[in-house]
């Protein structure tokens, strides 16, 4: 972190001072680019001045060849002296030639300008003139040169009309004289006009090329001050950028050197809290850099109590090596020797998983060490990497294990004596087993008896209820009967009838003692059966109790419905007869004035159930958990023996592999709301 | 901001390559109309046309001597038809007609009547040099057609100054320095000439009417630009610039 904002910091720096650089360059730049562009201005104006020179040159060359020919014309009087004027006009010509072929390609003008001074009669006029690339035609050659050469002309046709006159003048042919004056003064009458147009062509081309000189200075002025104006704003331009990113650049670098000073703040807490840790740990902590130790922590001084500091202990001790003891008991034990070309610090970190020892002697004790060896690396960049080895006093537990050792060999002897016995008790223990297993089935028979006795008791009970009111129906039959006898007053059709009620009493007594029967009939094997019959027969055997006791059974209509289960009917039978019992048995002990019982069925996938829903106000929750429990019950012990439940949870879960279970819910009967325990019959049907 | 934004394309234009230039050799008595010309063509073609004015056998002159230019218009169509043998002069183009007329003080103070009176000693006159512009050869033809050689030789002694070009003799007349002369018609109606000249017109059998003929000139860098301005020249555009200046 710290290096990445050091980086950070210098990167900054170093673009602070390109910016100042780039600025200066752009500075420099823009200035030369300006100057360099008034100075094309500049030069625009002395090419333009230079031109006007050489065109007023030309202009004087003219005219001094206009006064030549005027002489020629009027004052020379011999051959010699219109030669000597020829020769000064083609001088003349020579040098507005050469006037114009600089003009038209560019040169040095020599000029040899007259200045009848006492002390100095001339001087040379130099002019360097250069040519403008964007000009395309020179107007002054294309207007003079043919004048140059009409110039020649006319001076010949002037000689020529002089010898003419000189020839006639001669003869003394008066006629011709004036003939010849006459064209002389035609002729030089034509003179004016062409000197006039030529100056006229000078005059203009000078007039134009001023105009143009001074429309250019005019706009250059405009110019120069336009773009002292750019090179003001450029530069302040450029300052201000300059300014603005330098003040953006410094008040980075001030912000990364306040973050940098946290930074630094920051990692010495840090180095502080490391060294702490360090020096909180238990073991020894050697920082080695490869070849030599550069730090450690406090238990290395502890251990070492002849060195106060890291700095006292590298003074004397090159390697913590010098302290291994060579004696050792294995080679787990690392000594102070080469490890086929390693050293020992590098055996260790290439042998990561092994546990390493050491032993060091401190007061002439000796002291195991667990040693390990681990190579980080602190940056990836330069591959910069420290040994750091730790070293845990294990003494102890080399003492630990020694006495272990000897331990386990008493250890072994008794665990044979142990041995022993408890072969000898597994032999027993499996007759134990035998007997108690037979003690638990004997239990499970005489359980399963008293329910079956219990069972009958109830059933007995149900059968004198059943038998009650046929019996008294006989004997007050009979009694009657006996009693008309007696008095003589029976009829044979009242004996009749009478017989025949008794008859229909006993089918009923002998159908009650079949149910008995029936009920108390051991099955012997499983069969498929309906269970709504087998409900059926049990509420009958219940029905003249239920009736005794004002208890009205509402129930679902069974007509012509078939749930098939697999199983022994008397057992289920059983099941029944004990839920509807323990219901009556409760509704008549809680006094209950209008006494129901309700009875429903439900058809699932895999199931045939049974619902019995009386209304007592339900089993007390915390006993409802134990009612299928043997042996518990809530009745008087002269009533109930706590087998029942038991024994028809058995009978449904065990020997028809459904399931029984209790619950207690709020029902409503005959518009009003009532709470009772419903026990649940879930039967898988047939397969 | 305006100003800087101008000053940098000034400064880029220093850089920049110029505008194409054409040179133009034109009769200084058309100058005014071919100027306006001219500005159309060189907005449509951004580029720039530099005229020569003078005489009409000075400009041929310079032309065939420099062998640069583009375009030339004399005052009159026989320079074209005298010099087609050289080759410097392809395509041809009218763009209207010229006639010689005699030119007197606004007014006519002299009360002149003819061409007659420019032998009149006491009428001091002006005529154009005949070697140099088309109005100075026009003159003499018409002197001699009107008479003979010997008429315009008379003409030529009893002139006072003998001048270059249209221009010249106008000046000369606006000055006062002479009476009469012979000149291009339209160069009296410039607005510079009309308060000051009047025309008296020669009779046509003397002075025909002579056709303005523009000519590409054969060393013409620009000739479809030359050929354009041809055709804006004879346009109806053309024809009413050249109309406003009296060329009709």
């Amino acid at each position: 972190m710290y290096d990445i904002k050091q980086s950070h910091t210098y990167k900054k720096l170093i673009l602070l001072i390109v910016i100042f650089l780039f600025g200066f360059i752009s500075l420099y730049t823009v200035n030369n680019f300006v100057n360099n562009l008034i100075k094309n201005l500049d030069n625009k104006v002395v090419h333009f001045e230079k031109k006007s020179t050489i065109g007023k040159y030309i202009y004087y060359d003219i005219l001094e060849i206009q006064a030549l020919m005027s002489e020629l014309s009027t004052n020379t009087s011999s051959q010699f002296s219109r030669d000597l004027i020829a020769n000064k006009i083609d001088n003349k010509i020579k040098m507005i030639k050469e006037s114009l072929d600089i003009l038209q390609h560019g040169g040095i003008l020599k000029r040899e300008i007259s200045l009848n001074m006492a002390e100095q009669n001339y001087k040379i006029k130099i002019i360097k003139y250069d040519l403008e690339s964007t000009e395309d035609f020179f107007l002054e050659a294309i207007e003079i040169y043919p004048k140059l050469d009409e110039i020649k002309r006319m001076i010949s046709k002037i000689n020529k009309l002089l010898m003419e006159k000189e020839k006639v003048l001669k003869i003394e042919d008066t006629k011709e004289v004036l003939k010849t004056i006459k064209k002389l003064k035609r002729y030089y009458k034509t003179l004016p006009a062409f000197f006039k147009r030529t100056s006229e062509n000078i005059e203009r081309i000078l007039y134009e090329s001023d105009l143009e000189y001074q429309s250019i200075q005019k706009e250059i002025a405009l110019k120069k001050e336009s773009l002292s104006e750019i090179k003001l704003y450029l530069i302040l331009t450029t300052v201000i950028i300059i300014l603005v990113f330098g003040y953006v650049i410094v008040r980075n670098v001030n912000k990364d050197s306040q973050l940098l000073f946290k930074i630094l703040n920051k990692q010495e807490k840090q180095e502080k809290a490391t060294r702490a840790i360090l020096d909180a740990q238990s073991n020894i902590i050697i920082v080695s850099n490869g070849e030599k130790m550069i730090d450690a922590n406090q238990q290395l001084y502890d251990f070492f109590p002849k060195y106060k500091n890291f700095e006292e202990f590298n003074k004397d001790v090159k390697c913590i090596c010098e302290f291994f003891e060579d004696k050792v008991p294995n080679d787990e034990y690392i000594i102070q020797k080469d490890y086929n070309g390693l050293s020992w610090s590098e055996y260790i970190q290439q042998n990561p998983n092994e546990n390493f020892k050491v032993i060091m002697k401190k007061n002439s004790i000796k002291h195991h060490f667990l040693i390990k060896a681990t190579r980080t690396t602190l940056d990836e960049n330069t591959g910069e990497s420290v040994v750091i080895i730790t070293l845990n006093d294990i003494t102890q537990e080399i003492n630990s294990h020694i006495k272990l050792e000897s331990m386990n060999k008493n250890l072994e002897l008794i665990v044979s004596n142990k041995t022993k016995e408890l072969q000898e008790l597994n032999e027993n223990l499996e007759q134990k087993i035998i007997i108690e297993t037979e003690k638990v089935r004997e239990k499970d028979k005489q359980m399963t008896e008293q329910a079956r006795f219990a069972a009958m008791g109830e059933m007995i009970g149900n059968i004198a209820h059943q038998w009650r009111q046929p019996l008294s129906a006989i004997n007050t039959t009979s009694s009657g009967m006996i009693l008309q006898m007696e008095l003589g007053i029976a009829s044979n059709e009242e004996i009749e009838k009478g017989y025949k009620s008794i008859m229909e009493y006993v089918d009923f007594l002998t159908q009650t003692i079949e149910d008995f029967r029936g009920f108390f009939k051991e099955d012997k094997e499983n069969i498929d059966f309906n269970i709504l019959d087998t409900l059926n027969k049990t509420i009958s055997i219940t029905s003249a109790a239920y009736r005794d006791y004002d208890i009205e059974i509402i129930k679902d209509d069974f007509t012509d419905v078939e749930l098939i289960s697999n199983g022994m009917p008397s057992e289920l039978s059983q099941v029944f007869l004990n839920i509807l019992n323990n219901a009556k048995d409760i509704l008549v002990e809680k006094e209950i004035k209008h006494k129901f019982v309700e009875i429903r069925y439900e058809e699932t996938q895999t199931d045939n159930i049974i619902y019995i829903h009386d209304i007592a106000g339900g089993i007390p929750e915390d006993i409802i958990g134990k009612v299928f429990d043997p042996y518990f019950t809530t009745k008087h012990q002269s009533q109930g023996t706590g087998i029942g439940l038991y024994m028809s949870k058995d009978i449904v879960e065990k020997h028809m592999f459904g399931k029984l279970s209790v619950s207690n819910k709020a029902i409503k009967i005959k518009d009003n709301n009532y709470y009772g325990a419903c026990f649940k019959i879930e039967i898988p049907k047939k397969a | 901001m305006k100003k800087i934004v101008f000053s940098l394309l000034f400064s880029i234009s220093l850089f920049a390559s110029s505008k194409p230039t054409l040179l133009f050799y034109c009769g200084i008595t058309m100058v005014t109309p071919m100027k306006e010309i001219s500005k159309i063509i060189e907005k449509k073609h951004n580029c720039k046309i530099k005229i020569i004015q003078g005489g009409s056998k000075d400009l041929y002159k310079a032309l065939s001597y420099s062998k640069k230019g583009d375009i030339y218009l004399p005052g009159s169509n026989s320079y074209r038809l005298n010099n087609l043998k050289d080759g410097y002069l392809l395509d041809a183009q009218d763009i209207g007609y010229n006639q010689a007329a005699i030119f007197v003080q606004k007014g006519n103070p002299k009360n002149i009547k003819s061409i007659d009176s420019l032998i009149d000693p006491n009428i001091k006159t002006i005529i154009c040099d005949y070697t140099t512009g088309s109005i100075g050869k026009n003159t003499k033809k018409i002197l001699v057609k009107y008479k003979n050689e010997r008429f315009f030789e008379e003409v030529f002694d009893n002139a006072i100054i003998i001048g270059t070009d249209s221009r010249n003799i106008n000046q000369a007349l606006r000055k006062k320095d002479v009476d009469m002369a012979i000149n291009w018609k339209a160069t009296a109606f410039y607005d510079i000439n009309k308060d000051k000249i009047d025309i008296i017109d020669i009779d046509e059998k003397y002075s025909p009417k002579k056709r303005l003929v523009l000519n590409l000139l054969s060393f013409s860098k620009y000739p479809d630009i030359v050929r354009d301005f041809m055709k804006v020249a004879s346009s109806p555009d053309g024809i009413n610039i050249m109309k406003k200046y009296g060329f009709r």
